[in-house]
């Protein structure tokens, strides 16, 4: 199996066989980093588009060839976020509000605990979707979040922990839900 | 409450693994009777449990095929060049430019200094020390002559 930096001399050098093969390795958590902060199918998939576009042009410029996959999550998170910063979404970089979603959570059209989950997901703001999303689905390390994200370590266990009182605040008012969900 | 805020930064740090559980027996002890802090300890541990479903979708294939064309639509022109001209020839390592920007201000700093530089006026010592020329007898001979005569 080659090894990232083998991959991205192949890409610089033309073989389009080793961009297939970055893309494959890469393209799912790229694509679900996207969908995490931006929620929005057909925007995360211009983003990831893009990503890819900027390796193929860029990766010339790419040093550190065994630091690629931090090279790839800076940029796709840069232009996550200016993307949503386009589409006027009222969290920003540094705010901590919640999102304004207009759907409220319907107990009557709930069909699963999973959507309830989901709810609350949708409901917390991007730098907070991002950071749980960094941490638990992706298990990245605190050091690594720190290297991604651009925060040092007190910044982001601070925002790790914002982002997790968050959504329990936002579970609280379904706590007889909760209470029921926490039994399966 | 700030206690409660409290408890929750280090409960965060052990659903990491970053406390052990005897250094944060007390904030579990405090969870079991504060709802709002149990609530946070459940919620980070269903996220957790959760986070594979929840975060996870799948590629489609027209993203795949639009992705996977990128390097044949490159060179039939397909997707225009979004970088400047400058950027897509220079591909000079940024050290290696950093190192030319320095030569070059030095080797500028130094043509400068030699051309600037003044000639030192010489010493007055040097001045003082100068003799004027004795003028040939011969000379002063003939010119005390004609006054005479």
């Amino acid at each position: 199996m080659k090894t990232d930096a083998e991959l991205l001399h192949g890409t610089v050098s033309g073989d389009t066989a080793s961009f297939a093969e970055l893309y494959d390795k890469y393209k799912s958590e790229l694509f679900c980093y996207a969908l995490a902060i931006l929620r929005d199918h057909t925007l995360a998939e211009d983003i990831t588009h893009d990503t890819f576009l900027q390796l193929y042009d860029e990766g010339h410029t790419i040093h550190t060839p065994h630091a690629l996959r931090k090279w790839l999550y800076v940029v796709i998170r840069r232009l996550s976020f200016n993307a949503l910063s386009r589409k006027r979404k009222i969290e920003t970089i540094d705010d901590d509000k919640p999102s304004d979603d207009p759907s409220p959570f319907d107990a009557a059209e709930r069909s699963t605990s999973h959507e309830l989950l989901e709810h609350a997901i949708g409901r917390l703001s991007a730098p907070h979707r991002e950071v749980l999303f960094l941490r638990e689905y992706l298990q990245l390390s605190y050091d690594e979040i720190c290297l991604v994200t651009g925060s040092t370590l007190p910044a982001t266990k601070s925002k790790l922990h914002k982002a997790r009182k968050a959504l329990a605040a936002v579970l609280a008012p379904y706590s007889r839900e909760w209470r029921q969900y926490e039994k399966m | 409450m700030k206690k409660c805020d409290d408890v929750q930064r280090r409960l965060s740090r052990f659903i990491d693994g970053e406390m052990p559980e005897e250094k944060i027996s007390d904030a579990l002890l405090h969870s079991g009777s504060c709802r709002e802090c149990r609530m946070y300890l459940s919620s980070a541990f269903t996220m957790r449990n959760a986070s594979q479903r929840l975060f996870s979708a799948p590629v489609t294939r027209e993203l795949d095929d639009r992705i996977r064309a990128i390097p044949d639509r490159r060179r039939t022109g397909r997707i225009p060049d979004t970088l400047p001209l400058w950027k897509r020839r220079t591909a000079i390592p940024y050290p290696v430019l950093l190192a030319a920007s320095l030569l070059f201000i030095l080797f500028g700093a130094l043509l400068s200094e030699g051309l600037l530089r003044k000639q030192p006026p010489p010493p007055m010592q040097m001045i003082e020390n100068i003799q004027p020329p004795m003028l040939p007898i011969v000379e002063v001979c003939a010119t005390t002559e004609e006054h005479v005569q």
